[in-house]
């Protein structure tokens, strides 16, 4: 699979923006996001009194000449965060359809650019299967996410994925550090919910990239009809279906898809996660500049 | 009207739904289609089916719309007619009128026939007017053209005939329906389009094609009836049973009954006497139940009643019996009967015979046997008087003359006389007696041996010589008559000597067996009694065959004189050659009077003529009437289907392409 959109001008693009996450997370040193514990950094942040054992360093003395008090000087903390991709690779995402592939791949690139150069650690998880690879190890730093993208385009998309099993699996899911971020079309049986109730365990910040293709938003097909499911093993797999599409039968298609979105949506709004759902016609710019910006991931 | 395709073959067009069927079944599989993932349409699947099956729906009346539009090609290839061959013509119209004798039902005092007749009056003069043929055929026993296809220009002579049956009446028989309509397919021959109207009062739970019927009655009518009666005689009296019913309601009916001149002995001396009783009987509508007189009753059953009959009503002879219902019913006809024939007509019987040893056992026996088969088959009873020995025979005032061996002086002259073994060797003149009767006789031929009879001349058929085997009668001696009137039948004979011989001429009335009963052997036989019960039945015959005879029913009239003749209620009928057969077709008592040949002696025999027994019926119902228009051809009007078919085609194919649009919505 070739990336087309991985280029230069792509993440040129990228460059003044950053990841938005919760003040509340907790870290490590050496990153950019504030937070709200008190560090070492220049930005002044508050006072308060000299306790026995404080650094008589950081006593403002200019205080006490005012107060003939003892207060010390707080700065606010940056930390580094880390920000975790799962790209749900089954054959959905990709086996028929190498736009959506494509699509998915960018939104991957993307979202690790942004985490990459806010000095943020990057792990890109592939999911197949019930497993999820970890093929980079944890990025930090440009020169080793473009190292990582250049192979992003020999990803296979095929099979199913199990994304309950595969996030849940996952021995470096760390706790209240920073983003998760799941690239599926979620169409699968499996229980991706028990999945994001998994990660909000973890208090991981939690976001849910639903990629769908124009086709899969609005069919164009009708009439007698076998569809045969990109993850089915044979003709005979159940998967597949028989069906004679009518207008009312694309109605039905059309209030499923609209209540299956809808129910995401407020599956995560309860859950304070972020859900986009997008379609791969849809320019990868305008998911970052605008979905990403109006859900407040990205500033 | 039916329905008839002209191009039967255009309806191969139908093998066209087994194609579409085919068409059906071997329709394109379902196109494939990869799609990323078919989860949204698995969800999709629980939205469709809260919607009604519309496309299923759809897809059936589809189908069946393919098939109707294959279907109406098909008969549109076939051309479809609607054939109507029951057209009638209006204007040449047959009236069939029932003159049966349930017509005679009335309401209002109005009869059925009279309603009928008018109607049918009023329906011809109305066709006669428009310039129609009218054919009027009147349904009696023996039905016949009142007219037939008569124009308006005989319409005055229609319209008077009609006035003239009106005043005569219907009929009291049964309508021969069948003969009424094979009269009328004689006009349809001639025009297979002429209407036929039937007025009856019978209701048919099946009509042909065309045939009209206007049911002539009322529901307010009933009957009751006396549908039969007869007599019998039981322990010496005589029993009654009685058939009565009542049609249309069920009620209490009171039978009565008259019996004059009962119990008289003799009848001629004494007049009798007059017994009356009556019973009321419980009967179910439409039900026939039987009336029991009888002494000492019986036991009641769900059809039958008997009635005890006490010692003054009891009798063993009457001269007539009136038995009677008293009912305000439609149809009075059958509310009386009559019977006759209590009275039994009597022979007075001499017996004479000359010889040394007296009446002769053998000529009582048979005497005795023929009464008592007298009595019961013709009605009659011998009353034999015996001359004693060497007495002088009695020559006059007996009917039956009986002389044996010893001939008397000359014959008598007011009666039959059987001459046995007229022998020449007695003195009292045999050949005097001979020469009256027309024949002469020589002497006494004695056989060595017995000899076998042989059938005369005239054996064969006469009367008399029924059951008769003449070979078996066996003589050992005879009287030999060499010459004899050519008026005698010759019977029996032996060596061209006729044996047993006799004639029946008028006034003449002889039988003469020419052998002594004790030189043969027919006093062994079943021959003697035969002989003298078919002689005796020979010159007395049965004046009447019954003595209750329904409308229309033949019965056979003989005399022991010249004539007979229907004297009561009015002389109508006088029959000389005889017998005579005669039917009569009015219900009522009729009294025969004839005259014998010897005196002036009048004999009067009384018959009642009773309607028939369906008739009493009013309310009848048959399962169907023939169709007189089968075998005649009428003429064929063909409505063609062609543009209704075309244009159902073309609606179907609208609605065919209406839901074909909609198929993918």
């Amino acid at each position: 699979m070739k990336q087309n959109e991985l280029n230069d001008a792509f993440f040129s693009r990228l460059e003044t923006m950053s990841l938005n996450l919760r003040s509340s997370l907790a870290g490590y040193f050496g990153g950019k996001h504030l937070v709200k514990t008190y560090g070492q950094t220049v930005e002044f942040s508050d006072y308060r009194e000299y306790q026995l054992g404080d650094d008589i360093r950081r006593i403002d003395w200019n205080l006490y000449s005012r107060f003939e008090k003892y207060f010390l000087k707080l700065f606010t903390d940056e930390r580094q965060m880390q920000v975790q991709i799962f790209l749900d690779c089954s054959g959905s995402m990709g086996k028929d359809s190498p736009q959506k592939a494509s699509y998915c791949v960018a939104a991957t690139a993307a979202l690790g650019f942004l985490a990459v150069q806010n000095m943020d650690k990057l792990n890109m998880y592939f999911m197949h299967g019930t497993r999820a690879n970890d093929p980079f190890g944890t990025i930090v730093g440009k020169n080793s996410f473009f190292r990582a993208i250049g192979t992003l385009e020999e990803i296979k998309f095929d099979g199913e994925t199990d994304l309950y099993s595969c996030i849940t699996s996952c021995a470096n899911v760390s706790e209240n550090n920073g983003l998760t971020v799941i690239i599926s079309d979620f169409c699968t049986e499996s229980d991706w919910k028990k999945a994001v109730d998994y990660l909000c365990y973890k208090k991981r910040q939690v976001l849910l990239l639903q990629v769908l293709t124009p086709e899969e938003l609005e069919p164009a097909y009708e009439g007698r009809v076998h569809l045969m499911d990109s993850e089915s093993l044979d003709v005979e797999d159940p998967r597949n279906m028989k069906l004679r599409i009518t207008r009312g039968m694309l109605e039905a298609y059309q209030a499923a898809l609209s209540d299956f979105r809808e129910d995401m949506r407020n599956f995560c709004t309860r859950r304070e996660a972020g859900y986009i759902s997008v379609s791969t016609d849809t320019a990868i710019e305008r998911v970052l500049f605008g979905e990403l910006l109006k859900a407040g991931i990205m500033s | 009207m039916s329905f008839e395709l002209l191009v039967p073959l255009g309806l191969l067009g139908l093998i066209g739904i087994a194609v579409l069927i085919i068409i059906y079944l071997i329709r394109p599989n379902y196109q494939t289609k990869a799609v990323t993932s078919t989860y949204i349409w698995k969800l999709s699947l629980n939205y469709k089916r809260r919607r009604p099956p519309v496309n299923r729906i759809r897809n059936i009346i589809l189908f069946i719309c393919q098939l109707l539009i294959l279907t109406a090609m098909a008969l549109i290839m076939a051309w479809p007619s609607l054939v109507d061959r029951n057209v009638t013509d209006d204007t040449d119209v047959i009236y069939i009128l029932d003159a049966s004798a349930s017509m005679h039902a009335e309401t209002e005092g109005v009869t059925r026939f009279d309603r009928a007749l008018e109607q049918v009056r009023g329906r011809a003069d109305s066709v006669l007017t428009e310039d129609g043929r009218v054919t009027v055929i009147v349904a009696n026993g023996e039905p016949y053209f009142l007219a037939r296809r008569v124009d308006s220009s005989r319409r005055m002579k229609l319209l008077s005939d009609l006035d003239t049956l009106a005043s005569g009446g219907a009929s009291y028989a049964v309508a021969d329906v069948d003969s009424s309509l094979a009269l009328a397919k004689q006009v349809l021959l001639e025009n297979p389009s002429a209407q036929l109207v039937f007025f009856t009062d019978t209701q048919y739970g099946h009509l042909p094609d065309r045939v009209n019927v206007e049911l002539i009655r009322d529901d307010t009518e009933w009957n009751a009836a006396i549908l039969n009666a007869q007599a019998s005689l039981e322990d010496g009296y005589y029993t009654l049973t009685v058939q009565v019913a009542s049609y249309g309601i069920s009620q209490e009916l009171n039978v009565s009954v008259y019996v004059d001149g009962a119990n008289a002995i003799p009848a001629s001396a004494n007049p009798g006497e007059t017994i009356s009783f009556d019973e009321p009987v419980d009967c179910n509508a439409d039900a026939v139940k039987t009336v029991i007189f009888r002494v000492g009753g019986g036991q009641d059953g769900d059809d039958l009643h008997f009635y005890d009959m006490l010692d003054t009503e009891k009798f063993f002879s009457y001269e007539s019996i009136r038995i009677g219902i008293e009912a305000d019913d439609s149809y009075a006809v059958d509310n009386v009967f009559y019977l006759y024939g209590g009275i039994k007509q009597r022979i007075k019987v001499e017996y004479f015979s000359g010889g040394a040893q007296g009446p002769n056992p053998f000529i009582q026996t048979a005497l005795a046997q023929a009464g008592n088969a007298l009595a019961a088959r013709n009605n009659f009873e011998l009353d034999i008087t015996e001359i004693k020995w060497h007495a002088d025979p009695i020559l006059e005032g007996f009917d039956l003359y009986i002389f044996e061996h010893e001939m008397p002086a000359h014959l008598p002259t007011d009666g039959a006389i059987l001459l046995l073994d007229p022998d020449p060797t007695y003195d009292k003149g045999s050949g005097a007696v001979a020469a009256e009767a027309g024949f002469t006789v020589s002497q006494v031929n004695t056989l060595n041996e017995s000899v076998s009879l042989a059938e005369g001349e005239d054996f064969e058929g006469h009367p008399v010589m029924r059951y008769i085997m003449a070979d078996n009668i066996e003589i050992t001696s005879y009287d030999s008559i060499v010459e004899y009137d050519s008026a005698y039948d010759v019977l029996l004979s032996y060596d061209s000597h006729p044996m047993l011989m006799v004639r029946n001429d008028g006034a003449n009335k002889i039988g003469v067996m020419s052998f002594s009963i004790h030189n043969s052997t027919l006093a062994k036989l079943p021959e003697n009694f035969l002989l003298m019960y078919s002689l005796i039945e020979y010159f007395f015959p049965t004046v009447l065959s019954g003595s209750s005879f329904e409308v229309g029913e033949e019965f056979t009239l003989n005399a022991w004189g010249e004539s007979i003749t229907l004297t009561q209620p009015e002389q109508t009928f006088s029959a000389e050659e005889l017998p005579a057969t005669l039917s009569l077709d009015i219900p009522g008592s009729y009294r025969f009077t004839q005259t014998t040949y010897y005196s002036d002696e009048v004999i009067a025999t009384d018959i009642f003529i009773r309607p028939p027994a369906a008739e009493s019926n009013i309310l009848k119902t048959e399962d169907s009437l023939a169709d007189p228009y089968e075998g005649t051809e009428p003429e064929t009007f063909y409505r063609d289907l062609l543009i209704i078919l075309a244009s159902v085609l073309v609606g179907l194919l609208f609605v065919e392409w209406f839901l074909h649009a909609r198929e993918n919505r």
